[in-house]
């Protein structure tokens, strides 16, 4: 037994000579094997991600509980927006020589002293973070470690200030310690389930790679087998040599996938995921599961060499193959494809957005099953669609000649595009299509737009406006006063706000045409699905507060005027729609009971300079004052960013899949060329020109991928449109990344065929005419 | 003498240290079926893709119909092999996924027929060798004789001026060779075709008119030094 | 070849005339070589004289000579015993063309052009033989590939010896 694996050992490597041939079928093998192990490695750190990230997350948690010996750390969460990015700082003033100290600083910085994360660093030292600065002030020394983070890309500051200053505000909450039990659910089903779907995807295709790779070359290695038959080798001995020669690929691939994912591993602390980074030594693979691939990954190269023999019985006067392959089963991928299609189908029955968890889960389920079903139909599709095809040139008879002989391997090899693609167009379709439907709403701005609201206690608001008064590049800055309303009664009404300010500060808000003082307008609601119809002219409405403890307190009543003017939700910006908007005079002296004060600021220039001029402004204010850009400025680039990010992953997975489908189908052509060689060489002497046989395999590996990608992107807006509708959303294809991905492959085709061209051309040389 | 179809002159040509041919004379007339004998590796062959201008001959000249093959490029080469020459191998250039059929019409669909009167060609080929009833096979499924004498359908089909035969016979039994041979023959002679045949048997030898013997990479063509 | 054997066996079937056995001689192994009647009687009548063949009566008739032959048991058995006995293979030796090869070599003659005229000579006869084989019928055919094959084995004697001339010119000349 074992010397039956030592000479397949050395029938791979040895003997001196190796043809180039096994040799291209080695290197394709731990190719493959390292690209599935490098993919897998990964995949099999996430556990370890995961309960890493839970369990310093754990630890930070605050502990409220006052301990004896401890004093407390005064501590308050400071919500910095910066516009398009955000930074978390939290204050911080011991009360005594013996509070604690947070996870990952060395000690409490003194008030004035800034420790920051490498991340929020880095942001710190942009120009976009400028206006952070100048609000954070204080000098930094110090960086917040690792075990105060969650992720490498958290933004935390940590600022240093006096407990007095501290112990007074609303927020602030006196800590005695840190750590709480983690969570222990180191891998939830949720992460679970994104995670397998997507190694799926990718190990597809680079599955059938391995695959393709380990069966290359095997007419002339069935011919070695049978000469060592005839030396009185036994059948039972023959696979176990087969199975050792392939082996050495498959421990080769091994070696290299381990030390791609080790030289890759640094590269991942840089990998920016939705503005998210990981650490990369958090990135370490759990045991099991390493033997498991370790045992798995080569197993299956050596599975699929055994299995490639399945049907030849190798003999020692040579190989007998065993009848024709066998029937495609048809059955389970036509049973596959349709439980999918009953499941999609089946959600046309709820209504829109209803029931949503079995619908989802149906939609989900449903969508997997029809694209495993299309990948499975598709060489049977293939089959059926080449064998219809008859005539055209020489070359194209060539190229379907052959496919109708043997597609099955071409259409394997296109399978995994196929996933890949039809998925890439679902996702990316839902994606867009729901950040489609977040940056819906009015669009609506003033001439001169609320670039940013400034919201705090009396004194702080006084003290901002003198501030930024006299700022350069600041126009205007208007004061309302926000408040809750509703209407009056038991409470089951209509719930709003009020925002009352002179007519200047409204007209920033709404399309107000004339105003004096008095007036009242009501904006519309831009969806009517609120169900609550806004209060009538003449209705009472009431005041209230909220409490500490979120109860609701009842306030003075108010009558509204007997003319509302209503305003158009479109003519309003966005954050005002279902919302009364109230000149001082209409109130007739009532006074709000629980009332906000909001500057708006406005400037001349773009929104997003006003806002850094604003922050600066009030910099000197820090923490007490909130400075909060206008939504336009930020949620829609926010979105865009995640858009953008699943764009590039779907970019990346296809391209890689068509990469891997690529490699696949040159090293079909490169085998099928060799098994050619005494025709080819005989048409080419023959007179028939290169530019023949190169387009025949042009077409050869043109026509299974043209399939596979015409079926993607069918079954890819199939298996949408139910979720877009279920969802209420419009269908929004992404024909950028739909005819990027059409393009590579394209690429990829024309890549593979240049790519056996010099082989072609050396097979038509005389070489393949001398009898052997 | 009339001036012969095809005439090489002192042609020489190495592959590497390896002297293949070094100074051969031979000369084609129209319609001959020429035969050309002598032991293995004395460069029957290297002659043979001399002629036919697969390979360019390191010195020497080959005149076919007042041009001289040295001189043309090889896409030119390529078009006169398609258009004035045909090919029989000693086997396994049939393309394997195309029918007989198919594969007999190649060259004319390579030459711009349309596929119907191609094949209608073919067809009648294939019937004259005798193998009418495996048109719709492919080339795996038939018999080695009955592939072979596809191969000399292929290479007739076009109406050659020669046809070069190289070992016709070499992968068969002497019952389906000497088929073989007088298929060939007879059909080259039917349609006025030159047969250049490379063969070092002579039975086969036999179904020449005439022959010639390299020896050394060296010919000895008693037409020409007469 | 054995005529004498020929006729007998020829008669094993039923009894024959003279005339009888040499028209089915001749049509199936004459190849242009017709049997004389004069070799036919004189055969005949050493058969008797051995027992092997009989006399089964004279037809009265038109003919000169109508009597019918009938073999004995005798000839039945030795009959039997010639097609079961080997033929003894000759071991031809190309005498006359070897004799030519060494003299050429001796008298320093180019060995290679006796050779080639030989070729020439055998080739010719072989497409003679070949072309009659196309025209004529399986017995032809049978009878031609006999002839074919054995001057193929003089050539490929002929080739075997040019392929060793050299060899053969340093022990001809030593
Ligand atoms: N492509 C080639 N590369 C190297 N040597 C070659 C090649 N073709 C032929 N030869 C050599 O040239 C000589 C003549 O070969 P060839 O013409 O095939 O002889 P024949 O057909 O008479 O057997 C041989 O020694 C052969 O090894
Ligand atoms: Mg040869």
């Amino acid at each position: 037994m074992i010397r039956d694996l030592l000479l397949g050992l050395r029938l791979a490597v040895g003997g001196g000579r190796i043809s180039g041939q096994a040799l291209l079928r080695l290197a394709m093998t731990t190719l493959g094997v390292a690209l599935v192990v490098a993919v897998l490695l990964p995949a099999a750190s996430i556990n370890t991600l995961v309960s890493e990230q839970d369990a310093r997350e754990a630890a930070q948690v605050p502990q409220v509980e006052p301990r004896p010996g401890v004093d407390p750390l005064y501590r308050l969460d400071w919500f910095i927006d910066g516009g398009d990015d955000y930074l978390r700082a939290v204050v911080v003033a011991p009360d005594g020589p013996n509070a604690p100290v947070p996870p990952g600083l060395d000690r409490i910085p003194a008030p004035g002293e800034v420790v920051v994360s490498p991340a929020a660093a880095d942001y710190l030292a942009s120009p976009a973070g400028e206006p952070a600065r100048a609000r954070i002030g204080g000098t930094v020394v110090g960086e917040v470690g690792k075990a105060g983070l969650g992720l490498a890309s958290d933004r935390v500051v940590y600022v240093g200030d006096t407990a007095e200053r501290l112990k007074g505000e609303d927020y602030t909450t006196p800590v005695y310690g840190f750590g709480a039990e983690p969570d222990g659910l180191a891998l939830d089903i949720t992460t679970a389930a994104f995670v397998a779907p997507v190694a799926v995807v990718l190990l597809l295709p680079l599955l059938i790679f391995v695959t393709t790779a380990s069966r290359m070359g095997a007419a002339q290695r069935e011919r070695r087998l049978a000469a060592l038959r005839l030396l009185g080798v036994s059948g039972r001995q023959v696979r176990r040599i087969a199975a050792a020669e392939s082996l050495v690929g498959a421990v080769a691939g091994l070696v290299l996938g381990g030390a791609l994912f080790l030289a890759l591993r640094p590269l991942i602390g840089h990998l920016d995921l939705f503005g998210m980074r990981f650490f990369p030594e958090d990135f370490v693979p759990s045991w099991p599961l390493v033997v498991v691939i370790a045992l798995l990954v080569p197993g299956l190269a050596v599975g699929a060499a055994i299995f490639g023999l399945r049907r030849t019985i190798v003999e020692p006067l040579g190989v007998v193959r065993q009848g024709k392959p066998a029937r495609r089963r048809m059955w389970w991928r036509w049973s596959v494809a349709a439980l999918g299609g009953l499941l999609m189908a089946g959600t046309l029955l709820a209504d829109e957005r209803s029931n949503a968890t079995p619908v989802g889960l149906a939609l989900a389920a449903g969508s997997s099953l029809l694209l495993i079903g299309v990948a499975a139909l598709l060489p049977w599709a293939v089959e059926k669609l080449v064998a219809g095809l008859r005539g055209g040139t020489p070359a194209w008879q060539l190229a379907v000649r052959r496919l109708q002989l043997e597609s099955g391997t071409a259409s394997r090899v296109v399978s995994g595009l196929v996933i890949v693609l039809a998925g890439a167009i679902l996702i990316q379709t839902l994606v867009g299509a729901v950040s489609a439907t977040e940056s819906e709403g009015s669009r609506w701005q003033a001439a001169t737009p609320v670039a940013a609201q400034v919201v705090g206690d009396d004194e702080q608001v006084d003290e901002a406006a003198s501030l930024l008064a006299g700022t350069d590049g600041i126009t205007a800055v208007h004061e309302v006063v926000a408040a809750p309303l509703r209407a009056a009664g038991d409470g089951s009404g209509w719930h709003g706000q009020v925002l009352i300010g002179d007519c200047a500060a409204l007209a920033s808000r709404a399309e107000l045409g004339t105003c004096a003082d008095g007036d009242v307008f009501s904006v519309g609601a831009l969806r009517e699905s609120s169900g609550l119809a806004m209060p009538e002219p003449g209705a009472r409405v009431r005041f209230y507060s909220y409490g500490g403890d979120g109860e609701q307190t009842d306030g003075p009543q108010w009558t509204l005027p007997a003319e509302v003017r209503q305003v158009p939700a479109d003519q309003a910006a966005r954050e005002v729609s279902s919302i009364l908007l109230v000149t001082p005079g209409a109130l007739g002296g009532v006074t709000p009971s629980d009332a906000e004060r909001v500057l708006y600021v406005t400037g001349t220039g773009a929104p997003a300079r006003v806002f850094e001029a604003a922050s600066l402004a009030v910099g000197p204010l820090s923490w007490e004052v909130d400075v909060r850009p206008a939504l336009a400025v930020s949620d829609s680039s926010r979105l865009d960013e995640t858009t953008r990010t699943m764009r590039g992953m779907l970019l990346v997975a296809s391209i890689f899949v068509l990469a891997v489908a690529a490699l696949s189908l040159l090293m079909l052509s490169i085998e099928q060329i060799v098994e050619r060689r005494r025709p080819l060489a005989a048409l080419s002497a023959a007179g028939v020109p290169l530019s023949v046989l190169a387009r025949g395999s042009l077409w050869q590996n043109a026509i299974p991928v043209a399939i596979g990608v015409v079926l993607a992107v069918v079954a890819g807006i199939g298996i949408t449109l139910p979720t877009l509708r279920y969802a209420g959303l419009s269908l929004s294809l992404d024909a950028g990344l739909i005819g990027i991905v059409c393009g590579a492959a394209v690429l990829a085709v024309l890549a593979a065929t240049a790519l056996t061209l010099p082989l072609l051309r050396q097979v038509t040389r005389l070489d393949g005419l001398r009898a052997e | 003498m009339t001036e012969p179809l095809l005439a090489g002159r002192d042609l020489h040509k190495s592959f590497g240290p390896t002297e293949a041919l070094r100074g051969a004379d031979v000369a084609v007339r129209a319609g001959e079926v020429l035969a050309v004998m002598g032991p293995s590796g004395s460069g029957k062959s290297t002659l043979l893709h001399c002629l036919a201008g697969i390979v360019r001959p390191d010195s020497g000249s080959i005149r076919y119909q007042g041009r001289d093959l040295v001189e043309m490029s090889d896409g030119e080469r390529s078009a006169l092999r398609r258009t004035d020459f045909g090919f029989v191998f000693q086997f396994g250039q049939l393309v394997p996924e195309l029918t007989c059929l198919e594969n007999v019409a190649l060259p004319l669909r390579l030459g711009g027929a349309k596929r119907k009167p191609a094949e209608a060609r073919a067809r009648q080929w294939l019937e004259r060798l005798e193998v009418g009833d495996l048109g719709d096979r492919r080339p795996g499924d038939v018999s080695g004789g009955q592939g072979q004498r596809v191969a000399v359908a292929r290479a007739l089909v076009s109406d050659p001026k020669v046809v070069f035969a190289d070992e016709p016979t070499g992968a068969l039994d002497s019952l389906n060779g000497e088929k073989v041979m007088r298929l060939l023959t007879d059909a080259a002679r039917g349609a006025g075709a030159a047969v250049v045949l490379v063969t070092h048997e002579p039975r086969v030898a036999a179904h020449s008119d005439r022959e010639i013997v390299v020896r050394d990479g060296r010919v000895k063509d008693l037409e020409l030094a007469a | 070849m054995s005529v004498s054997r020929t006729l007998l066996a020829l008669l094993e079937p039923g009894p024959r005339h003279g005339y009888d056995l040499k028209r089915a001689y001749d049509e199936q192994f004459a190849h242009g070589k017709q049997l004389a009647y004069g070799q036919v009687y004189s055969t005949l009548s050493r058969l008797l004289r051995n027992g092997l063949v009989e006399e089964a009566g004279v037809e009265h008739g038109a003919g000169p000579d109508r009597k019918r032959y009938t073999i004995t048991d005798a000839g039945v058995t030795d009959v039997e015993t010639w097609l079961r006995t080997a033929e003894n293979p000759e071991p031809y030796l190309q005498n006359t063309l070897y004799t030519k090869v060494v003299l050429a070599l001796l008298s320093g003659r180019s060995a290679h052009d006796v050779l080639d005229t030989q070729r020439s000579a055998h080739l010719a006869v072989m497409r003679d033989l070949t072309r009659r084989k196309a025209d004529g019928d399986l017995a032809d055919q049978l009878i031609c590939d006999h002839a074919l094959f054995h001057l193929e084995a003089d050539l490929r004697w002929l080739e075997l010896t040019a392929a060793r001339l050299d060899a053969l010119a340093e022990v001809v000349r030593s």
